[in-house]
């Protein structure tokens, strides 16, 4: 009995020990021990795995100590799992009001954005399961239909619900299998090269908080591309992949 | 002729008197308390024709360099004043208050004399051993702050500057960012001269106020100045080559260039927390006053005054709160836009809010409105004050009767909407419920179970329905399914009324589950309105066939339909009957 009682209490500990991490982070960021707020949170996620309120602490924290890159980067992954949390897109967007290069967000045509809502409008947990629930959907339908009765309103019902299976799945696949790189920068100031090496010519600069895409990855150089196509590569040391 | 003399000698004396009514001469100092570090800048200024030099006083704690000076002519109504002011700035040697006597000049042949000046000059922050030297002593930078233990609130001067003894240009800075505070310019940048460990530098100098938004330990990040400096070729000194132009324009090209980047040092802060406030602490921190008055202070009821609260003192005057005003029950009122101006100095960012209220007084007599008052935290001594305005009396006089509203009461004009005025942003604060997103294998395994479960259910039903269906069981699904093409099949050996009859008998009996070949045409009729469709045209259309079919066989009209056209008409009505089938 006592050993049962001791290992109940020790789940019980080992259970508790993420959200003291997190009490100690959001202490440590009242305190205006940013850096050790920062440290916390991390280790939070290295340890425990993705968490939209972990990541958003986080950019608040590198906010605070200015680094901005550090900042939308951490804003950006806590999108991604939460993407309609408004409190998110209101500090990332006063973020990206300091950011010194006047470069658009990486987020797509507004217009398709508009079209294809739920592409960024859901996580992708949740494309997952409203893929998976529609389909069960769509099988009972067409059982149904084939099977039982011809009603027109359940032909109907099985083509709609078959076109939202095939949005929804459709959106799934695109995250899961061509995700679009984004690249921050999160140093002060950072040479964007025409080849990967140092001492190729500088094409340009970019600086913290920068937000461009990234179409490849050489050794320790990613190739970038700007908004009006311009090519550069930058040192992997500058920036932080989303 | 006298006359005329006498005239003229008037005039002359009245000129003079004009001009010598118009003399002075008047002495100031951009600030009155600096330190070691920091120049003051002294500007005289005379109005008059002034005759020989300035007698400035003697300054031994100061050294005294000229600045220039500048000269503005003026003629007004045929009279000509000419002012001349004379800049020069003070490199204070020692520490401590000190008078700057005054500054004597004849002018028009008068002495005048300025007021003296009193003046304190700090030790202000103890210089490093070392000097932040990147260029081998002949460029550094230097940030300093005016205080390393502000309180939350509390404006912080932040002085940055460049010291050189070269020639430099194309200077590209990059201040901190000064995360933690708010920051605002002071002043415009300047450039002097002054002497460091016997060597003459060039100095330009950059001013921030700062104020922490938080306690805790705070470090303002290093300033770095990448720039190209004309280091002297051998043969050269530095003081042939310096050169006290802009750092931030181009050079010429003179000596040899290198570039260099320099960095100041990182500035490490403690802001101390504000001890407990009282009640009805404004949040404000430094020197504040507060003034207010009426515009009229006698009114008829219903007749306005304006309420007119400045606050002034150092610090951001957008951050300025409204103070509570009590004593207005008796009043309508409606609040005007506040005024805000800010005036940044060398030393401190000050400004001053205006408050204006439109008051209506509701009832007549005698209206006192108490002292309106606003508590602030004072740095010089650390302790809270309240700046206070008087009493304000108001005597409001019965008045007209005025057109009322439907609730019977006084109709005042609306005031005007003011869009609303942003004063500030920040970070939304952090959140405090923890989640986590993690895949666990019950979740995957639930994934992969409702996507692929369902087609595999499907596919399996389908399979055994095929697999009852091919085993010949004469079920009534089998007999739904192959009616029509059983039906079909038929139509290819039709040859008569009587073989299309039954086959759309059998049709319907297989559709149906019932016996085809009993149905009358009535019968038919009701049973394709009750399976096949609610149209009346296809039931009566299908009732009008079998009665054409059933005539035909007991006349003899077998001659007058040609067999394919039968089919042609039984072959419709069977794809009508197939398409508009329910169940």
């Amino acid at each position: 009995m006592a050993n049962f009682i001791v290992t109940a209490l020790l789940m019980l500990q080992l259970h508790s020990v993420p959200a003291q991490v997190f009490a100690d982070g959001n202490a440590a960021y009242a305190a205006g021990d940013y850096a050790r707020a920062v440290t916390l949170y991390q280790q939070l996620l290295s340890e425990q795995g993705d968490s939209a309120p972990v990541y958003y602490n986080l950019g608040n924290s590198y906010v605070r100590l200015g680094q901005l890159g550090a900042a939308i980067a951490a804003y950006r992954q806590a999108q991604r799992l939460e993407p309609r949390q408004e409190d998110i897109a209101a500090n990332l967007t006063f973020v990206r009001h300091k950011v010194q290069d006047a470069l658009p967000p990486s987020s797509g045509n507004t217009l398709l954005n508009m079209l294809f809502f739920w592409h960024h409008g859901l996580s992708v947990s949740e494309l997952a399961w409203g893929t998976a629930l529609l389909n069960v959907l769509f099988w009972s339908l067409f059982s149904m239909y084939r099977f039982y009765t011809r009603n027109e309103i359940v032909r109907w019902l099985t083509l709609f619900v078959g076109m939202a299976v095939v949005a929804l799945g459709g959106s799934w696949a695109v995250h899961a299998l061509w995700p679009s790189h984004v690249a921050v920068v999160t140093t002060a100031e950072a040479d964007v090269h025409g080849a990967t090496s140092f001492d190729s010519i500088v094409r340009f600069k970019l600086h913290d908080g920068a937000e461009i895409s990234a179409v490849d990855q050489e050794k320790d150089w990613i190739k970038i591309r700007l908004p009006d196509g311009t090519l550069g590569w930058i040192s992997a040391s500058n920036v932080q992949l989303l | 002729m006298l006359k005329k003399i006498g005239n003229l000698l008037i005039l002359a004396i009245l000129l003079g008197a004009h001009n010598a009514l118009a003399a002075s001469i008047v002495a100031t100092v951009d600030r009155t308390e600096t330190s070691l570090e920091e120049p003051l800048e002294l500007t005289v200024t005379v109005d008059g024709d002034i005759d020989g030099d300035l007698k400035m006083p003697e300054m031994t704690q100061f050294d005294i360099q000229s600045r220039g000076e500048s000269t503005q002519v003026q003629i007004i109504n045929g009279s000509m004043s000419r002012t001349v002011s004379y800049t020069f700035l003070l490199l204070p040697k020692t520490a401590g208050n000190f008078t700057i006597n005054s500054v004597a000049a004849r002018i028009d042949g008068r002495m005048y004399q300025s007021a003296p000046i009193q003046v304190r000059v700090t030790t202000g922050q103890p210089r490093p051993a070392a000097e932040a030297d990147d260029a081998g002593g002949l460029a550094f930078l230097r940030a300093v702050v005016s205080n390393n233990a502000p309180y939350v609130g509390e404006q912080v001067v932040y002085t940055w500057r460049f010291f050189r003894r070269v020639r430099v240009g194309n200077a590209a800075l990059t201040l901190p960012d000064f995360s933690g505070w708010v920051a605002s310019d002071l002043g415009e940048q300047k450039e002097y001269q002054t002497v460091l460990n016997g060597q003459e530098y060039v100095v330009t100098e950059l001013r921030k106020a700062l104020v922490a938004q938080a306690p805790g330990a705070l470090t303002i990040a290093p300033s770095s100045l990448r720039v190209d400096m004309v280091v002297p070729r051998r043969g050269r000194s530095a003081r042939d080559d310096r050169f006290g132009g802009d750092p931030f324009g181009d050079i010429f090209g003179r000596g040899q260039s290198q570039t260099r980047v320099l960095k100041s040092d990182s500035l490490k802060l403690t802001v101390r927390a504000l001890p407990p406030s009282p009640k009805g602490f404004s949040g404000l921190v430094g020197h504040y006053a507060l003034h207010a008055e009426l515009s009229k202070t006698l009114v008829k009821v219903g007749e306005s005054t304006t309420l007119t609260i400045a606050i002034s003192g150092t610090g951001n005057a957008t951050q300025i709160p409204e103070p509570v005003i009590a004593g207005l029950e008796n009043f309508k009122t409606y609040d005007d836009k506040p005024v805000v101006q800010n005036d940044s100095q060398v030393d401190a960012l000050g400004g001053s809010k205006t408050f204006t209220k439109a008051l209506v007084p509701q009832s007549a007599g005698e209206q006192v409105l108490p002292p309106i008052e606003m508590i602030y935290f004072d740095t010089s001594d650390n302790t809270y004050k309240t700046a206070s305005s008087g009493e304000l009396r108001l005597q409001v006089a019965p008045g007209e009767v005025l057109p009322t509203s439907s609730n019977n009461t006084p109709m005042v004009a609306s005031p005007s909407k003011t869009p609303v005025q942003m004063l500030g942003d920040d970070l939304l604060p952090l959140h405090h419920e923890l989640t986590f997103v993690r895949s666990t294998i019950a979740e995957r395994a639930g994934l992969a179970t409702a996507m692929l479960l369902p087609p595999l259910c499907f596919g399996l039903a389908g399979f055994l329905q095929r697999r009852r269906l091919n085993a010949g069981i004469n079920t009534p699904l089998r007999r739904r399914q192959k009616a029509l093409a059983r039906a079909r099949q038929a139509l290819t050996q039709l040859d008569n009324h009587a073989t299309a009859s039954r086959i759309v008998r059998d049709y319907l009996g297989d559709k149906t589950s019932v016996e085809g070949l009993a149905l009358t045409p009535l019968e038919a009729q009701q049973l394709v309105t009750e399976h096949f469709t609610s149209n009346a045209d296809l039931p009566i259309r299908t009732c009008r066939f079998l009665e054409q079919c059933d005539a035909a066989q007991y006349s003899d009209q077998t001659k007058n339909t040609p067999a394919d056209k039968l089919g042609q008409e039984a072959a419709s009505l069977l794809n009508d009957l197939e398409k508009h089938y329910r169940g």
